[in-house]
């Protein structure tokens, strides 16, 4: 491959390109006339997944297309959202069918609990990607709908990729039509064409054929893929010279540092199954170092860690958090692994897991993952059993009635699960009511048609294709309640201080007239996230007993339920609605982030932290969690901080942890880029899940993980 | 076997290798004019109030026996009625209020401090002691050191290096490595700056490097004080065969409000922090003793 000049010096301009899309007018129907069509298409009475697939053919023969000639990749068509609309008036005419008992909102508005559909958080079968290519695909298709002459999915699938096939040829004749004036226009002609006619030979063509069915599958068909698969085992086949590979790495990394690209576009690097190949650490550590030039927040990587993973890998993702890339999470092997085997996988397809979106174990092409579909409070569970399942602030009732007063703390604590488990009913009952009419909602021919299991079933990932078809609920706030319970155990078990009945009016009023004992329960009395084992069982016991709940119960698409334990943002949501809790939180306050501590409340430092987080059965929570860790960057400076970083992980993933991240900040750094923002325009921070350049968060964001960071930091 | 302590501080990585846990003992026998550890100097307990963090609750006054907290008009501490007894410590809402010097046993400090075993493990970390200056309390730092040792636990002793030659006996055999202080290399200077002399501190350097324990030297850098004494330093450290790297350290002021919160005049007021230049000089003298120099 030879390029007239270097990513570098064009870099700018490809940005430009990347963020200002320019489509070509000529390429396709102005948008008018397009909706026209496009519209005509849509008001056909035929089964929703022929219609979505001549619906997209019509969008992948008649649309315009980007092209620009430094780009080196394309993959943008202007489809004006129509099938995203379409998906919205269908999903609001089938869940209007619901019985609206079970549709109701009532635990959402509280911050007790939500279910809700997930279409996005899938992994294409990139392997069959790579294998087949474009006519492979539609081979594939077309041999299967031969067989099966009657089965509408499989003659959806063969409409999109044979429109897919003339889409990319339509691209090769444009770039065509620049080559005259643009070497590089003439490469991507040839590259294009190249992609159109066989499987890809080399890394540009897998490379370009990655974003084409990224791109279109999320933005156009309307999933949303959540990874871009385990790059290194994918492309090590197409890997040629260091050089080329690494300028073809700038390209192709700087193409999903999009702005439109919502929480980060994944990929996963490293697993047990391919460590101890050389080649793989090679190809690991460029793509690393590439990132780590570059100086973006997405894509973000999400790091195996097995055994038999070099040092040199986790040294140099260490080196990068201490440089201030937050875009990098180390997800523990054995943890997912067996996770997932008790979940039911098989061992061969549990190695071969890729980390959806954050941090939520996959198997890569085989599985229908929708990880966000329900969450749950714990804290509420608390404020409830507290208060006759009744929310604390307006009475209304969440979970079951049950007595305002306990004759011991097993009996409350029993209680809180109970109110959880109810919770957990309410998020499962809602979510399989939606997701049985998921096929008029959503049918996927074009997610689906990658994946050798759908083809082979028949079946469209969302009515049950995948190998693995599974429903999740997120359960959140564990440390909150945790310390929200020691605190009773403490002020009315052990202390006789107060009432139950005392306790409830106290937070009912938000401590008004009592600070002091407000600042005593925030300070004086244990807390998850120090070591304290007592504490940190609770929070284990809170988990596993929802968990156990959730796990492995039959969901409404041929699969079954697993259990998280992140809480991303919705911890400001669902705190909001949260009356005072007994551990000296005011109403309003945040829950406590994902498998951390309250905020604030890890007194003991980053290692008791990492006790307690690991007390916690993390296989249980197979739908994955996080911690997240903020180190101030004098903790972990020069050679010696870098060994303590080192073994803060190895530590980690010893003693059982999932996944952890890493902020390595000074939060007095972060005020002065809230004052001067144009002097911080590269400032990464993580938030939650995804990481963000601080200057472009509002202010109110920004104040909030400042305070976060302050109360945190080590 | 009971020992003065200040606090432990976990996740400690400047301490010696790997990640360790540090516990720091109360009662060093120099003074020097830069000590970031005034708490440490003192043998009996003090308290230590800051102003600042104090939300005026009140707490103090409740549980203080001598009646050294008062509330007339704002909080008023009475540091000479004060007995360091720590009620207060454990009522303060407002971390306000800090005991500075608590009387643990060997058996319970060495099980606090093997709490982060698995981390150092996982680093080739371990346990520190360092004031304070350990060696002040040999028997306990000893005993310390044998029961975390029993666990397959290293040790490194932190010290300024004056104590007597039994002191050290009684505590080398469970060291595993040294943190050995050089602060001046003349004695004059040495003493004008710590209140000590340095022939002993230096004849105990001599006496560890003979007996092959591996020592890291840490030089803190104080512009003013000792800038002129790193040739000298790295020509004594020079034939010291079990020095393993000669750490230096620049001096900071981050201390001032810790001597104001024991009721303590600041000794270093005017020193500055040493340029990135006066850095770099002192790392280029003090290679010459043919060591690794680590910043």
């Amino acid at each position: 491959m030879n390029l007239p000049y270097t990513f570098a010096e064009q870099r700018a301009e490809i940005e430009r390109n990347r963020d200002n899309v320019v489509f070509v007018p000529e390429s396709g129907l102005p948008m008018n006339q397009l909706i026209v069509g496009f519209d005509a298409i849509a008001a056909q009475n035929k089964p929703r997944v022929l219609l979505k697939a001549e619906l997209l053919a019509y969008l992948f023969d008649n649309a315009q297309l980007e092209f620009s000639p430094v780009s080196l990749f394309v993959d943008r068509i202007n489809h004006g959202c129509k099938l995203q609309h379409l998906r919205q008036r269908w999903a609001s005419e089938a869940y209007a069918a619901i019985d609206p008992a079970v549709m109701d909102g009532t635990g959402n508005d509280h911050g007790a609990w939500s279910g809700d559909d997930d279409f996005g958080h899938t992994c294409p079968d990139w392997e069959s990607i790579y294998s087949l290519g474009l006519p492979g695909l539609l081979k594939r298709a077309e041999d299967a709908a031969a067989a099966h002459p009657g089965n509408d999915f499989l003659r959806a699938v063969v409409i999109v990729y044979a429109a897919l096939v003339r889409l990319v040829k339509r691209w090769a004749t444009l770039a065509d039509r620049f080559a005259a004036d643009s070497p590089t226009a003439a490469l991507m002609a040839e590259n294009l064409r190249a992609v159109a006619d066989h499987a890809p030979a080399t890394l540009y063509e897998a490379m370009q054929l990655n974003a084409i069915f990224y791109r279109l599958i999320t933005h156009v068909e309307g999933e949303n893929v959540r990874s871009l698969g385990r790059i290194d085992k994918l492309f090590l086949p197409y890997v040629g010279g260091e050089a080329e590979t690494r300028e073809l790495l700038r390209y192709y990394l700087t193409r999903f540092n999009d702005k439109n690209i919502g929480a980060n576009i994944p990929f996963t690097l490293g697993g047990a199954d391919i460590a101890g190949n050389p080649a793989i650490e090679a190809l690991d550590l460029m793509i690393l170092e590439e990132h780590e030039k570059l100086q973006i927040p997405s894509p973000k990587i999400q790091v195996r860690v097995a055994e038999n993973t070099p040092r040199s890998i986790i040294e140099k993702v260490c080196t990068m958090m201490r440089g201030g890339s937050n875009s990098l999470v180390f997800c523990n092997d054995n943890t997912v692994i067996a996770g997932l085997e008790r979940l039911g996988h098989k061992p061969e397809d549990a190695r071969n897991y890729v980390m959806i979106g954050c941090y939520e174990p996959s198997v890569m092409g085989r599985e229908a993952s929708c990880t966000c579909n329900g969450r749950i409070s714990l804290a509420k569970a608390v404020e409830c059993a507290l208060n006759g399942g009744r929310d604390l602030r307006d009475g209304v009732q969440l979970g079951p009635e049950c007595p305002e007063d306990f004759a011991s703390f097993d009996a409350l604590t029993a209680e809180v699960k109970r109110q959880a488990r109810h919770f957990a009913d309410g998020s499962m009952a809602r979510t399989m009511a939606m997701e049985r009419l998921y096929m008029q909602v959503n049918p996927s021919p074009m997610l689906s048609g990658t994946m050798a299991c759908c083809v082979e079933r028949g079946l469209d990932l969302y009515e049950g294709g995948a190998d693995y078809n599974f429903s999740s609920i997120n359960v959140f706030g564990a440390a909150t309640a945790a310390d929200s319970l020691a605190a009773v155990k403490a002020l009315v078990y052990d202390e006789g201080r107060l009432t139950l009945a005392e306790l409830r009016e106290i937070l009912r009023a938000d401590w008004a007239d009592n600070e002091t004992l407000r600042l005593s329960c925030k300070k004086k009395l244990p807390k998850y996230g120090c070591g304290d084992a007592e504490t940190d069982a609770i929070a284990a016991e809170l988990l596993s007993d929802c968990a156990a709940h959730i796990n492995r119960k039959p969901n409404g698409r041929r699969g079954f339920w697993r259990a998280g334990g992140f809480s991303i943002d919705w911890r400001f949501d669902y705190g909001h609605k949260l009356a005072a809790t007994p551990d000296g939180r005011h109403a309003g306050e945040s829950l406590s982030k994902n498998s951390g501590a309250s905020d604030g409340a890890d007194k003991n430092g980053v290692t008791a932290l990492i006790h307690s987080v690991c007390a916690i059965d993390h296989t249980a929570l197979p739908n994955g969690t996080v911690l997240d860790v903020t180190l101030h960057p004098t903790a972990v400076v020069g050679v010696d901080g870098l060994a303590a970083m080192v073994g803060l992980v190895d530590t980690f993933m010893r003693e059982g942890g999932f996944a952890i991240q890493f902020n390595v900040l000074d939060p007095s750094v972060l005020k002065k880029a809230q004052e001067n923002p144009e002097k911080y325009a590269n400032l990464q921070v993580r938030l939650c899940g995804w990481n963000v350049y601080f200057v472009n968060l509002s202010r109110r964001e920004q104040d909030e993980f400042i305070r976060w960071s302050a109360a945190s930091s080590i | 076997m009971t020992g003065t302590i200040l606090q432990y501080k976990r996740f400690a990585v400047h301490d010696g290798d790997g990640i360790r846990t540090t516990l720091f003992l109360k009662g060093c026998p120099l003074h020097c004019a830069w000590c970031h550890n005034p708490e440490g100097i003192a043998f009996p307990p003090q308290l230590a109030y800051l102003p600042h963090k104090c939300i005026g609750c009140g707490e103090c006054a409740k549980v203080c026996p001598v009646g050294a907290h008062s509330f007339a008009d704002g909080h008023s501490f009475d540091r000479d009625a004060c007995t360091a007894c720590g009620k207060c410590e454990s009522a303060c809402l407002g971390d306000a209020l800090i005991l500075y010097g608590r009387t643990v046993t060997a058996e319970e400090a060495a099980k606090t401090l093997c709490e982060d075993e698995a981390f150092f493990k996982s680093s080739d970390g371990g346990v520190t002691l360092s004031g304070g200056e350990p060696l002040m309390q040999p028997d306990f730092t000893a005993e310390v050191f044998r029961l975390v040792k029993e666990r397959g636990i290293s040790t490194a002793l932190d010290t300024c290096g004056l104590a007597p030659r039994a002191s050290l006996d009684r505590v080398l055999p469970f060291t595993d490595k040294v943190l050995f202080d050089v602060k001046a290399a003349d004695s004059t200077v040495h003493e004008r700056w710590t209140g000590r002399p340095n022939e002993l501190i230096l004849d105990n350097l001599r006496y560890i490097n003979a007996r092959g324990v591996p020592i890291e030297i840490r030089v803190p850098l104080i512009p003013g004080a000792n800038d002129d004494q790193c040739d000298a330093i790295a020509a004594l450290l020079k034939p010291l065969q079990s020095i393993t790297a000669v750490r230096l350290l620049a001096y900071h002021p981050y201390a001032e409000t810790k001597y104001g919160s024991l009721g303590l005049q600041y000794p270093a007021a005017g020193i500055t922090p040493p340029t990135e230049e006066q850095m770099q000089k002192a790392a280029d003298a003090l290679a010459a003793s043919g060591h690794k120099i680590i910043r």
